[in-house]
């Protein structure tokens, strides 16, 4: 029993809970929602187990530590804050054709995760040795998590208002004002956990560097983010605005979230981009 | 002021929002152009008309360029504006008085519901408030002529909390401003036993700045994991002010030293070595010990030898000596251990230089900053967190429930109304009016 084994089953219990979710949209057969959201908790339960799993066997290993540290460990968790966001918003709105565009993500970045990176637990350098890390972490993928919510919801909005019949498929989408109505409220969720995360990483920052704020790659890129999302939940204001653009906004802020997450990591990572000074 | 125009213009939430998404796409300049590279580098890299664009835009500092500045300019301007034009609004919505209502037309809110009770109404009166109590807490109450009125009021507090927001991330920009000004941020590298009071600022052009006491580093500890990766380390300084020692304390990594405003920071080390060499000269041999960037001299044989470097080299320690004898110049080479060298002297005479022991020499790189500002930056992110908190999660929700006696029955009209939270409103209305029903199952 390893935390990676735990890991690999919640991986496919949540495309297991994706495809009942997928019948439960196309065929309207509310069983399968019902099947769907009991497969997806259980893979939470089980993803948890496995999360608590891996920080036991780094104390075997000799350097205990939170599994928050290295690219395969933030995957797991942002597949973790992902459905545990999702299920959240699925007991709050009751709505569970949701599930069929949150899941992908959810099982993506597990599947990539479990395939693609190096899962080996390595101590931590000392920068990395500090509870700021933890908090920094966990605020930040809880804002990543929404804004995949989001950005979900913004892909059925489109969708939906693509759809030139009531019939079909389509019409079972929740209306476009609920969707738009849905999509405010996760990006306010994720914009209040993003602008904790970036806070804490200030903070933290500031005591390892003595700088807040050094417009590195990664802390530029995570207010580039930021300022997309104000704009986003700031457009809501504005008569005239449709829920299409606001649809469209959250889909290039997921583009944004990915690039802060993946993309300055492995793209810019040999440019040695720093802020003067 | 804001029948103006232009000042209209410079307050809309249009500026707003084209500015929040230039600011997003042009910070994306600063991260796929090389930052603080001479100008020189951007014209033989770019050449000679993407350099003037560069030069002429300083977009090799892309965050403190001109038109970089002048947008956040604007964005502090529009911020403040905005908020000045909204606050009236918010003002009359915060001092609407609640129970400027007529309790008849509750039924016309969004949220409304209507129970029709058996009971009689002075008894109903009570226990209506009692469920209402219990759900939404205290409540407020008013006779009016036709019966009762009870009100409950809650978080009217979070109209304000975006101004909050508003007012915090500008505290948070000035607090950045005071910190350029007035602070500074550099470098300071130790070795064991060295001090100093001089820090060598970020930037191009290596500027001093000279502290007013100086840092001794006594010593420096490390330690690494079996896999060679460091795992903690720390240095020990003493504060010295006018040659006396006035503070000993550490500074580890997370964990920095402040002293009169300024402060250190454990940010990295460089590992340099003490060597032990064994030198023969002919049936005469001499054991040295040469610290990092120093010398040791052998006097009887006229020979100093001083140390260059030290690196490894196919997992073997090399060391990179220099020697001379009386005046003549130095002569370079490198040892490696286990494998002692003969040199030939330019006199003629040969030595052989044996490395008999290393020791690593740690030269602690400490991060020094002096900001003014950061105490106004916290209390900026504090403002901007707790406003964001209250206005999202504590939105204004208002609750009526009028209690009018009916011949012998009692008539209740149950509202509710929040501009941002329609959903809990309704749901909350739709609760009480079961429960409010649910009297006349009881009796």
């Amino acid at each position: 029993m390893s935390s990676s084994l735990l890991l690999s089953i919640t991986t496919f219990l949540y495309l297991t809970a994706g495809i009942f979710y997928l019948f439960n949209w196309i065929f309207r057969w509310p069983k399968f929602g019902v099947a769907g959201t009991f497969t997806a908790a259980s893979g939470l339960l089980l993803h948890t187990a496995g999360f608590f799993l891996r920080w036991w066997e780094s104390y075997q290993l000799g350097y205990g530590r939170i599994p928050l540290t290295n690219l395969y460990e933030s995957l797991i968790f942002f597949g973790w804050s992902i459905v545990a966001v999702y299920l959240f918003m699925e007991f709050k709105f009751k709505s569970r054709v949701i599930g069929t565009f949150v899941m992908p993500f959810a099982f993506l970045s597990m599947a990539y995760a479990s395939f693609s990176t190096n899962q080996e637990i390595q101590p931590l350098i000392p920068a990395l040795q500090s509870n700021w890390l933890t908090v920094h972490v966990i605020t930040c993928f809880l804002g990543y998590a929404a804004f995949t919510v989001a950005c979900a919801l913004g892909i059925m909005y489109l969708l939906r208002s693509k759809a030139q019949t009531k019939k079909g498929i389509w019409s079972h989408l929740p209306d476009l004002r609920t969707i738009d109505d849905l999509i405010y409220k996760t990006i306010l969720f994720g914009f209040f956990w993003l602008t904790v995360g970036i806070i804490t990483g200030a903070v933290w920052a500031e005591q390892a560097w003595g700088s807040y704020w050094s417009w590195d790659p990664k802390e530029t890129w995570s207010l580039i983010t930021w300022f997309v999302y104000a704009a986003a939940i700031h457009a809501r204001l504005m008569r005239g605005w449709s829920g299409k653009r606001i649809a469209f906004l959250s889909i290039i802020g997921f583009a944004s979230v990915l690039f802060t997450y993946f993309g300055v990591n492995f793209l810019l990572a040999g440019l040695h981009s720093y802020g003067a000074g | 002021m804001f029948k103006n125009k232009f000042i209209n213009f410079l307050a809309s939430l249009k500026l707003a929002i084209f500015i929040l998404l230039t600011l997003a796409a042009t910070s994306i300049i600063g991260t796929v152009l090389p930052q603080g590279q001479p100008i020189a580098f951007y014209f033989q890299r770019y050449g000679e008309a993407a350099g003037q664009i560069i030069k002429f835009l300083q977009l090799y500092d892309v965050y403190h360029s001109w038109w970089f500045v002048v947008l956040l300019v604007i964005f502090s301007i529009n911020l403040i504006l905005c908020s000045l034009k909204r606050l009236p609004f918010s003002l009359e919505l915060y001092r609407r008085d609640p129970l400027a209502v007529d309790p008849k037309k509750l039924t016309r809110m969004p949220a409304a519901k209507e129970v029709s009770l058996k009971e009689d109404y002075s008894l109903a009166k009570g226990k209506i408030k009692e469920i209402i109590t219990k759900k939404l807490g205290s409540v407020k109450e008013v006779e009016f002529e036709d019966g009762i009125l009870f009100l409950k009021d809650k978080f009217r507090f979070s109209y304000f909390s975006v101004y909050l927001v508003h007012f915090s991330i500008l505290v948070v920009i000035i607090g950045a401003i005071i910190g350029a000004i007035w602070g500074f941020r550099g470098n300071m590298t130790l070795l064991e036993g060295e001090s100093s009071n001089q820090v060598i600022l970020f930037g191009l052009e290596r500027r001093t700045q000279p502290l007013d006491f100086s840092v001794r580093c006594d010593k420096f500890e490390i330690e690494f994991y079996p896999n060679g990766m460091p795992k903690e380390y720390r240095s020990e300084v003493t504060i010295l002010e006018n040659g006396k020692e006035v503070l000993k304390a550490p500074i580890e990594v997370n964990a920095p030293l402040t002293y009169k405003g300024i402060t250190f920071y454990q940010a990295s080390y460089n590992t340099f070595a003490e060597v032990t060499l064994r030198v023969l000269k002919g049936p005469r041999q001499k054991v040295l010990i040469i610290k990092p960037f120093s010398q040791s001299e052998w006097a009887e044989e006229a020979l100093r030898i001083g140390l260059l470097g030290v690196q490894e080299a196919h997992g073997l320690i090399a060391v990179q000596l220099w020697v001379s004898e009386k005046e003549s110049p130095p002569v370079s080479f490198w040892v490696l251990e286990r494998h002692p060298r003969r040199i030939e002297l330019p006199s003629g005479q040969a030595i052989i230089i044996e490395l008999s022991d290393i020791k690593p020499v740690y030269a602690t790189g400490l991060q020094v900053k002096k900001d003014p500002g950061v105490w106004i930056v916290w209390a900026g992110f504090l403002g901007i967190i707790l406003g964001i908190f209250a206005a999202f999660f504590f939105a204004h929700q208002r609750y009526w429930v009028a209690v009018i006696p009916d011949k012998n029955s009692t008539k209740v009209i149950l509202a509710g109304f929040s501009p941002k939270a329609r959903h809990k409103v309704a749901e909350t209305i739709e609760e009480l009016a079961k429960e409010v029903g649910n009297l006349n199952n009881a009796s």
